[in-house]
């Protein structure tokens, strides 16, 4: 009942929330019709290169489901884990390709299986470690101005994902 | 008599197997799409916030240039981390973005505290996707984790620049 009555609230914050921004993007048309067609062709830069991710993760979700079962999760990626889940997180984070949010639907079910918080966090840390564009940041500022900061970073990721582990658990004693 | 027994045993064990394997073929179609459902309804569930992240992006991208980024920075090593900081949590984009305007305020002498403090915040802490984070994870996980991220672009942009000036 409880779980219902989030899910409704969570339905109702994000349609509202969209609504809010249409009504911004409504007004813009009517007061500067040239920084709306701006703003418009970015968002459909933007789609056509996250639809094909949005399809990957439905996909991923879909295996995952079939597949994983939340004793899995909580055996790779659960609170007792140990280094194998540090270790699984920091690479899937560095691996994982598209915007972040896309990933959020996926983490709400894993963590609803039992990936634990500290878990997601070094996860989405992670993702600031961008394969792809490593070539880009080495033309920008170097080599070894970009190892120094992916190494940072990693390291960074477990600091967080350390803190969050501590402080998630604390507030669910607290509630308790 | 014997052999009738036979095949009315083979028969009736033919017809069980039959009923099992078509139970277990339903079994399995039905948790596939039972699967695929639920998969479905995770991602349409997120579609409305993660259409407002987008469409915020796009007024982002049209209203904050690079200019109005590098007249933001002052100088000021400690101001110009916070402000690298701040502006990095608030935009939000691809992060090769944060890699150009970064070396744009490099050429002006903008130091690389303050520049890697943006880059780090850049892609670790989202302000735009906040409200997304928040439906999906949690209030307090989101608030907490993107706290954490702010701060610790400032760490980690200090031991960025004290390792490069040992190694220079």
């Amino acid at each position: 009942m409880k779980q219902k009555k989030n899910k409704a609230k969570k339905n109702l914050f994000g349609i509202s929330f969209l609504l809010i921004i249409l009504c911004v993007y409504a007004l813009l048309f009517m007061m500067n019709s040239l920084a709306f067609y701006q703003s418009v062709q970015y968002v459909g830069n933007v789609l056509y290169t996250l639809i094909p991710v949005l399809i990957l993760v439905f996909l991923i979700m879909s295996i995952f489901h079939y597949y994983l079962k939340p004793k899995t999760i909580s055996k790779y990626l659960g609170a007792d884990a140990g280094w194998k889940g540090w270790f699984l997180s920091t690479v899937f984070g560095i691996f994982s390709h598209g915007s972040i949010y896309m990933w959020y639907p996926l983490f709400q079910q894993f963590h609803q299986k039992g990936m634990s918080y500290g878990f997601i966090s070094v996860f989405l840390y992670n993702r600031s470690v961008k394969i792809p564009l490593l070539p880009a940041l080495i033309l920008y500022f170097g080599l070894s101005y970009t190892i120094v900061l992916l190494v940072w970073m990693i390291i960074a990721g477990l600091l967080e994902g350390k803190i969050i582990n501590v402080l998630m658990n604390q507030s669910v004693s607290t509630t308790k | 008599m014997k052999g009738l027994r036979w095949i009315h045993g083979s028969d009736f064990l033919v017809r069980k197997i039959q009923s099992l394997s078509n139970g277990r073929k339903k079994n399995v179609q039905s948790s596939w799409l039972d699967s695929l459902t639920k998969a479905g309804k995770g991602v349409l569930s997120m579609l409305p916030v993660i259409a407002g992240v987008i469409l915020l992006l796009g007024l982002f991208n049209t209203f904050v240039t690079g200019e109005i980024i590098t007249s933001l920075f002052r100088g000021v090593y400690i101001f110009d981390g916070l402000v690298g900081s701040l502006l990095g949590s608030i935009l939000a984009g691809n992060a090769i973005t944060s890699y150009i305007i970064g070396n744009e305020l490099l050429s002006k002498q903008v130091s690389l505290f303050a520049v890697t403090t943006f880059m780090v915040s850049w892609v670790t802490v989202g302000l735009v996707q906040l409200p997304a984070e928040m439906t999906a994870l949690g209030k307090r996980f989101s608030l907490l984790r993107n706290a954490i991220s702010f701060l610790l672009s400032f760490v980690v942009a200090g031991l960025v620049t004290f390792t490069m000036e040992i190694i220079a």
